[in-house]
């Protein structure tokens, strides 16, 4: 396998990464926000979460797409039945992992 | 409420997130090993990227070869979404300096974002997103140091099926304000099915920029209560927490 520039790429994923992060919380305050698009920022929370768990939850275990359907059920399930959100973690990995190990790996 | 107290009740908030960070961490630790990266530039990339979803593609796309500018853009468009995040959270710290803002900035996450902006305002402090950070920055960092340390060890096929980690925690977040707003809820799954069917004519990665940005605009407009709901939000799960 040719070698990488691998350093180059930490700090080039760095430097994109964090220039969304400052830029706003430089300038946030200087910004009027209208009663509309404060709303607007306490729904994104929601929109943001759903929107990276659809459809990136099912791909989220390389080469074993159908047992995800069965780690988000169970997440979900958990989430309704009020369990703690660690516990609705522990439950989807359980699932996932055990699954998998009765598919033989 | 003190700032020590402040504090601890951040690390306190901050317990689930672990539960998420250590698995995806050690699965993201034994990617990059595969994808040829050393152990410490492994470590390294948690340190300085912090975004998990970011690094999990950026170590994707070096194992298939991709070019530095497609790494670099692909990275910026699927942590975009900081921008926003980053708006939301520091619109509740009117009062900080620009060092502790430059500073603050670089810990910018989901998780952070989903616990800070849906404390209540009596939380909402610098103190109480510094414990929040100081705990699941740790562990995500701690997560890639095991998951260097499991590479040899550990069978494939598990550090495949802790990838759904981070995801269920997200689900465990969005449900209690479903279950509280019955608009939301309705928010919740046009947005789902809005990100499922863009993704499939459009790059994942703006797929979810898009749904999230047009969801919350038209959101906006039917739910006038999303603020008074979502302290409640976080009580909820400060109290599943202890």
């Amino acid at each position: 396998m040719e070698a990488q520039p691998y350093l180059l790429i930490i700090l080039g994923m760095c430097a994109v990464s964090y220039l969304p992060r400052v830029v706003p919380a430089l300038f946030i305050s200087k910004l009027k926000l209208s009663a509309y698009f404060k709303r607007f920022l306490d729904l994104v929370p929601y929109t943001a979460m759903t929107a990276l768990v659809f459809p990136g939850i099912f791909y989220s275990v390389p080469g074993h797409m159908e047992v995800t359907y069965f780690g988000a059920g169970a997440a979900v399930l958990a989430a309704i039945l009020r369990l703690p959100l660690a516990v609705t973690v522990v439950i989807a990995v359980g699932v996932v992992l055990g699954i998998m190990y009765f598919q033989g790996g | 409420m003190k700032s020590s107290a402040l504090f601890l009740q951040g690390m306190r908030s901050g317990i689930p997130v672990v539960f998420g960070y250590i698995p995806v961490g050690i699965a993201y630790g034994v990617s990059a090993l595969e994808a040829g990266f050393s152990p410490f530039e492994t470590i390294l990339m948690s340190c300085m990227v912090y975004s998990g979803s970011g690094q999990v593609l950026g170590v994707s796309m070096t194992a298939q070869h991709a070019g530095l500018t497609a790494i670099f853009i692909a990275t910026f468009l699927i942590n975009f979404r900081y921008f926003i995040m980053s708006a939301c959270i520091f619109s509740r710290l009117p009062g900080l300096s620009n060092v502790g803002r430059i500073i603050a900035a670089w810990f910018v996450v989901d998780e952070t974002f989903a616990i800070f902006t849906t404390a209540p305002n009596r939380l909402a402090k610098l103190s109480f997103l510094a414990g929040i950070i100081s705990l699941t920055y740790s562990s995500w960092v701690l997560g890639a140091v095991i998951g260097v340390a499991a590479h040899a060890v550990l069978p494939t096929w598990i550090s495949a099926g802790l990838g759904i980690a981070l995801y269920a925690l997200f689900i465990a977040i969005v449900i209690p304000g479903c279950r509280r707003n019955g608009r939301i809820l309705i928010m919740v799954l046009c947005c789902a099915m809005c990100c499922c069917g863009l993704s499939l004519v459009m790059d994942g990665s703006w797929a979810i920029v898009v749904s999230t940005l047009l969801c919350a605009a038209v959101g906006a407009l039917f739910i006038k209560d999303g603020a008074a709901t979502s302290p409640a939000d976080s009580s909820d799960s400060v109290k599943e927490v202890q």
